[in-house]
């Protein structure tokens, strides 16, 4: 092949969206020059034709919340904006957003004051409707089995809030408007399903990653990201191991309708001795629901009838355990309540009051669940055993996977997807190929320990609260106590909390 | 580095030139040698730029030295300093020593204009070869040609550049005085010179010979002759009597712990132990008529 007509070729390819080089493997020998990156004119994602090879600097495989962060972040530093990116996603990135007053989605994040700050620096922030990221300024959490306690106050640190609920399909559609706003320089492959990654090789090739989809289009990088979730393609094919375990528990969440007149302002979270509850604010009126609980029972829940659901979210965040373990004792496999499930709860409640009113936080009160927001999915805990190879990178899920304990998984992602672009940008500074092994590397020193360090902390919490053992009970009430009547300490943790955490 | 003493090495002394060259293009590399070397080549190369081979600590030094030339080609206002992305737009550079290419395809990337020089025709090979596997250094705004030659032909040619960058060569070569004059005849006036190197002194014997090369094996043993090492006050004489004028000195050290290289402000004790690099601006011609006696005292501050 002479370099006059690979020349010649790409000229005539530049103004195309989607191509970005045309295959080239050249060395020793005289390769021809694949016709099928000459021939086809189209302009449209669509109608290329089966077989269509393209070439780019960063191939994102998953358009979801961390890889679509990705992707605008580079097309929005200028020192990346020479760089070809193509983002993957097998379903429908545009899919409209319906969004209507008083339906939210049950899937939600809080996103601490670190993650805003990345996103108002992508722009993407504003593009949230206000109502839709809500602020909390307390929170509070408790023990349901002794009497500890903890509760936090953002204006003690002088913040205005501790963290933002925000519903992920809002997150993702202002991803998406941004991305669409930041023009030609990513090329998007929608709904478009990955068939087999493979390694360009022999002996004159380049050795690049070569995405292949299943409808015959073929997409080569010198960087492939893996933003594909739990389940990566990207690291099967980089053959690393992902590490750890699955609870023997499911996150059930629920869209939540509140006693009005309360103002909204305060995350709850409860320990149960079978996991933990949660209430994240999501407007006034409503909250969003993250209950962890076996699967069997979880199951049950999700069709017990709404009027019993709510008596039984309200008995478990504020009756006593035995209450809660008794109510759910009786619910029968296919979810029908096996007890009057109002006279139980309210008679536990009077009984709490009666024994010690002031022992325990009162949340607010539900009174109803948004149709069809029930949902359960299985908690795990995962870390990859390296978040990069050479040509490869690991990112959010596809890298670590935690417990949603502490609304943490998306602050990982997004926090990886801020230092894997700061490493490309910094490699791009000096002229090195950004698939060096040497230049991924710094973003897996930077990531790989504070991720570690974060999915440790929460599950040690999940496992000291996961017990109603006496004695890890009676220390970790002292503990939550003594926490909570130390200012410096709890001072300490918000502002942990305001950078990475909670 | 030891480019030269590897390919000795893998390939013995088999190898001699054919014919000349056809410079500038990955053609030549077809049409010059047979299929059997070019394999070899291809595997050189593949040792040559593995991150995890002999060469590892200069690939890890590289984005160091890249960085430092270019925040110094920034600094006296030459390129492109509108493109984040392409700064080097408009600059010819020289590569003197390229090795397998290290240097040269970032200063591409950044969209410099590249003659990579090597004496060895193995190197220049290796440099290739590589270069083929990277659409970006075909088709990107900078350009470059792997040219098997020296800093003398080049001289006698009359070729001039906005930079000439001798990076980890100087202790590889036999009369480093004689070398650093020529490479300043290679620079246009007002243009840099970029000399990096290791200083002669205990230090640098402890940790680049005993220590890199014989004892952690780092880099191969025999890369380096201590007695060959030339020291920042040498540089600057060599420099000045090649008609530069010394803007900069820094020094680079290598953090084991982190794998990253880093560079010394060059003013800190022991910042010009071992390794460093420095920067000089090539003088028109009124300025050089006068004959500037460098005083070694002033020595490791460089002369601003």
């Amino acid at each position: 092949m002479t370099p006059i007509a690979l020349a010649r070729g790409v000229r005539s390819l530049r103004g195309r969206r989607l191509v970005g080089w045309p295959f080239l493997s050249i060395a020793a020998g005289n390769r021809p020059f694949p016709p099928t990156s000459c021939s086809s004119l189209s302009t449209s994602t669509h109608a290329l034709p089966a077989g269509e090879s393209h070439s780019c600097d960063v191939c994102i495989v998953g358009g979801g919340t961390v890889g679509t962060a990705l992707a605008c972040a580079l097309a929005s530093s200028p020192a990346a904006s020479s760089l070809n990116v193509a983002l993957v996603e097998a379903g429908d990135l545009y899919r409209p957003l319906n969004a209507q007053e008083g339906i939210y989605s049950n899937r939600v994040s809080s996103l601490t004051q670190g993650t805003v700050g990345l996103l108002q620096d992508l722009q993407v922030w504003e593009r949230i409707e206000a109502s839709r990221r809500w602020p909390y300024k307390k929170m509070q959490v408790w023990d349901a089995i002794g009497k500890g306690k903890i509760a936090f106050d953002a204006a003690t640190i002088g913040a205005n809030s501790i963290a933002y609920i925000v519903e992920n399909n809002h997150l993702q559609a202002a991803l998406v408007e941004r991305l669409q706003e930041a023009g030609n320089s990513v090329s998007v492959f929608n709904r478009a399903k990955v068939q087999s990654i493979v390694t360009d090789e022999g002996k004159s090739a380049t050795g690049w990653p070569i995405v292949q989809l299943e409808d015959g289009r073929t997409i080569q990088s010198r960087l492939l990201v893996g933003a594909d979730g739990a389940n990566s393609k990207v690291r099967t094919f980089a053959g690393i191991d992902s590490i750890g375990w699955d609870y023997s528990q499911m996150g059930v969440v629920a869209t939540l309708k509140l006693a009005p007149g309360v103002e909204n302002d305060t995350a709850w979270q409860r320990f149960l001795p079978t996991g933990p509850i949660a209430l994240l604010p999501l407007n006034n009126g409503y909250s969003s629901l993250v209950w962890s609980i076996t699967p069997t029972l979880a199951s049950r829940v999700c069709s017990l009838p709404e009027a019993e659901f709510v008596e039984l979210l309200n008995a478990a965040c504020t009756s006593p355990s035995a209450d809660i373990q008794y109510l759910c004792a009786h619910i029968s496999p296919d979810g029908k309540p096996l007890v009057d499930f109002k006279e139980e709860s309210t008679w536990g409640r009077q009984r709490e009051a009666a024994y010690d009113p002031s022992s325990q936080p009162i949340p607010p009160q539900v009174v109803g669940v948004q149709a069809g927001s029930r949902a359960a999915f299985p908690l795990r805990l995962r870390n990859s055993e390296f978040y990069v190879k050479s040509r490869v990178a690991l990112i959010g899920d596809a890298a670590h996977t935690v417990h949603p304990l502490a609304g943490q998984g998306l602050n990982l992602g997004l926090a990886d997807v801020e230092s894997l672009a700061q490493a490309i940008t910094d490699g791009l500074q000096v002229g090195q190929d950004i698939g060096h092994i040497h230049l991924l590397e710094k973003y897996a020193q930077s990531r790989y320990v504070p991720n570690l360090a974060m999915m440790k902390a929460i599950d040690s919490i999940g496992r000291l609260f996961g017990t109603d053992l006496g004695p890890v009970a009676a220390l970790r009430s002292f503990g939550l106590n003594l926490t909570n009547s130390l200012s410096p300490v709890k001072a300490q943790i918000m502002r942990y909390a305001g950078r990475s955490l909670i | 580095m030891h480019h030269q003493r590897t390919l000795t090495r893998l390939f013995g002394r088999r190898l001699t030139h054919r014919k000349p060259p056809q410079y500038g293009s990955i053609r030549s590399v077809t049409s010059t040698v047979d299929q059997a070397e070019i394999a070899k080549f291809a595997r050189a190369a593949d040792d040559w730029w593995n991150p995890g081979g002999e060469f590892a600590m200069l690939h890890r030094m590289n984005p160091v030295r890249v960085g430092y030339v270019r925040d110094m080609l920034e600094h006296v206002g030459k390129g492109d300093g509108t493109s984040a992305a392409k700064p080097f737009t408009g600059l010819r550079f020289l590569d003197i020593g390229c090795g397998g290419g290290l240097l040269s395809e970032a200063l591409v990337r950044l969209g410099a204009t590249v003659v990579g020089a090597d004496a060895a025709e193995e190197n220049i090979h290796m440099a290739r070869i590589h270069a083929a596997q990277d659409p970006t250094l075909q088709f990107g705004r900078g350009s470059f040609e792997y040219r098997h030659t020296t800093a003398e032909q080049l001289a006698e040619d009359g070729e001039k550049f906005d930079a000439v960058c001798a990076l980890e060569i100087i202790e590889h070569v036999v009369d480093p005085q004689e070398f650093i004059r020529v490479c300043g005849q290679l620079v246009k006036p007002n243009g840099l010179i970029f000399c990096s190197t290791i200083n002669r002194t205990p230090t640098s014997y402890l940790f680049t010979i005993l220590l890199a090369e014989h004892l952690l094996r780092w880099v191969p043993p025999g890369t380096h002759e201590h007695a060959k090492y030339v020291t920042p006050e040498e540089m600057q004489r060599f420099l000045t009597g090649a008609g530069c004028e010394v803007l900069d000195i820094k020094g680079m050290s290598f953090n084991p712990a982190s794998n990253q290289w880093s560079l010394l402000s060059g003013r800190g004790l022991g910042d010009l132990q071992m390794n460093y690099i420095v920067s000089a601006r090539k003088m028109v011609a009124e300025e050089q008529v006068r004959p500037e006696p460098v005083d070694s005292s002033e020595g490791q501050e460089g002369s601003r």
